[in-house]
């Protein structure tokens, strides 16, 4: 199964990617090189097959492919972009975390960011028992480095 | 018989289109796989606790203060991770400082911008003064000896022992942050109505170097708030004069200031220097009913400065609040502080 990418108004040169459960992708070299990874591929000049990317599973290619092609656009206006990247974000636990990994991996410096902003969200307000919980962290402190802790933080977090 | 989903763990859909088959993936153990007649669903969650420690990084870098305190108690890979993280947030509209309230005893009172209501019991600042808070760094004086400080991370750093023992009407400000090699601290006191006295410490060095100026007429008034910019520290009294002190020139300039006018054809042709006076944050606002202050208190606030990524930086003045009523029996210190945390090794010190 394959997917495509709209075509942008001008047309360049396409990539060829393939996700690591083989899902093809076409994208415009101008959508692509949000990463950084495909940008020093397009410079360098980049052989016709499809890039493998064995660490990022189809469906999260695809929501990154998508986050570059509104990021890509030239029409599109900041507080609209703004309004998408909230909208793009708010995904659950798992699809956060595929999401996080792929920026990273494919070096997008802007979606790696918003990924981090989201879970710097999600911590906020917690304890660090509850986040423990929201992302199953074992709490491998020994019980003198648990106390120290406690100690430094019961000013802010309770005792 | 395979095991149970535990409580967070979430059904999903498979995620291949052969209904059935599972990607091959690293799981921890608390995620376990259910097996419902002849399909198998995946009960997933993802391996957060293998987080590289980079994302880690970049994650607790988004984090505020109490966020960030939360975050180190997690686990020990989260700790470290937040290392080098010190609850500073770019281009924030919520720079605004806090109010740290001490000097009775151990225990010192913290409001937010929000005007919450912290207690922190601070031992280090017993006997202590605040002459100068920069972006979470305190400059503490106690007799002649002098540290800086960062309350919420406890990080002291000792610098040289100060030429006087007693300091009274006084302006100080450091170029950057004491773990910097190019940090210099600028400390200006009136030694008599028409003396001013300035001592600067380079970072590295071993004692302050002493500048005596004589401000001869327009008098520099009550000094009220201290900066740097550039090469530049400025003194600014608590009316509208202004000294300036080039630290390669070692040369004074003074200045009297006048608040930018757009409308006026004088101003526009001064010399224009971006900041923002800000002189009566704490009786202006009437801090002292905010934070319940009875009329028998009375407060000196040290000053900071606001910094603003576009546009000028806005000071806060320092300011002696005097106590509501004819007896004072109570007085407090307080300081605005931004809310960082810095850790800096044991070994950290003022020598480079």
């Amino acid at each position: 199964m394959s997917s495509s990418s709209s075509p942008m108004q001008s047309t360049g040169r396409k990539l060829k990617l393939k996700s690591k459960d083989d899902e093809t992708f076409e994208v415009e070299e101008a959508v692509a090189v949000k990463s950084q990874i495909f940008k020093y591929m397009v410079e360098d000049g980049v052989s016709n097959g499809p890039i493998p990317l064995p660490n990022v599973n189809g469906k999260t290619l695809a929501r990154v492919l998508q986050w570059c092609q509104k990021h890509a656009d030239p029409t599109i206006t900041e507080d609209e972009l703004n309004k998408y990247d909230a909208g793009f974000i708010d995904v659950d636990q798992a699809v956060l975390y595929d999401l996080l990994m792929a920026a990273n991996y494919l070096n997008i410096e802007e979606l790696l960011k918003l990924a981090c902003m989201r879970v710097a969200d999600m911590i906020k307000g917690k304890s660090p028992d509850e986040i423990r919980r929201t992302f199953n962290i074992k709490n491998d402190f020994t019980p003198e480095e648990e106390e120290e802790v406690r100690k430094e933080n019961a000013w802010a977090l309770g005792p | 018989m395979p095991g149970v989903p535990t409580r967070r763990s979430k059904r999903i859909q498979s995620r291949t289109n052969d209904g059935g088959e599972v990607a091959a993936r690293r799981f921890t153990t608390l995620r376990e796989q259910v097996s419902i007649g002849n399909n198998n669903i995946e009960v997933v969650t993802r391996p957060w606790s293998d987080l590289p420690a980079e994302l880690l990084s970049l994650i607790a870098d988004q984090l505020r203060l109490i966020e960030l305190l939360s975050f180190r108690g997690v686990c020990k890979d989260w700790k470290a991770a937040a290392s080098t993280a010190s609850a500073k947030i770019e281009g924030s509209p919520h720079s605004e400082p806090w109010l740290l309230l001490y000097g009775e005893n151990s225990q010192c009172h913290l409001y937010d911008e929000s005007r919450k209501r912290y207690t922190m019991s601070i031992p280090r600042l017993d006997g202590a003064t605040c002459i100068a808070s920069n972006q979470g760094w305190l400059l503490m004086f106690v007799e002649g000896s002098m540290f800086f400080y960062c309350p919420f991370s406890d990080a002291k750093i000792e610098i040289p022992k100060f030429p006087h023992s007693i300091l009274s009407s006084h302006a100080a400000a450091f170029s950057s942050a004491p773990t910097t090699p190019e940090c210099i601290v600028a400390v200006m006191h009136r030694d008599t109505e028409s003396v001013l006295e300035l001592n600067v410490l380079y970072r590295g060095a071993n004692s302050w170097n002493k500048r005596k100026l004589i401000s001869t007429r327009p008098n520099l008034g009550v000094l009220g708030s201290a900066t740097y910019r550039d090469g530049t520290f400025h003194f600014w009294d608590k009316r509208n004069g202004l000294l300036a002190f080039s630290v390669k020139d070692e040369s004074f300039v003074k200045y009297t200031v006048v608040v930018r006018n757009e409308l006026s054809k004088n101003t526009a042709a001064l010399p224009y220097i971006p900041y923002i006076h800000e002189k009566t944050r704490f009786e202006g606002n009437d801090m002292r009913k905010k934070v319940g202050l009875g009329k028998e208190v009375s407060v000196s606030v040290c000053g900071t400065t606001v910094k603003h990524d576009y546009g000028a930086d806005r000071i806060i003045f320092s300011e002696d609040i005097d106590a509501a009523e004819e007896s004072e029996s109570r007085h407090l210190k307080g300081v605005w502080i931004q809310p960082r945390f810095f850790n800096i090794s044991p070994n950290q010190s003022w020598s480079v």
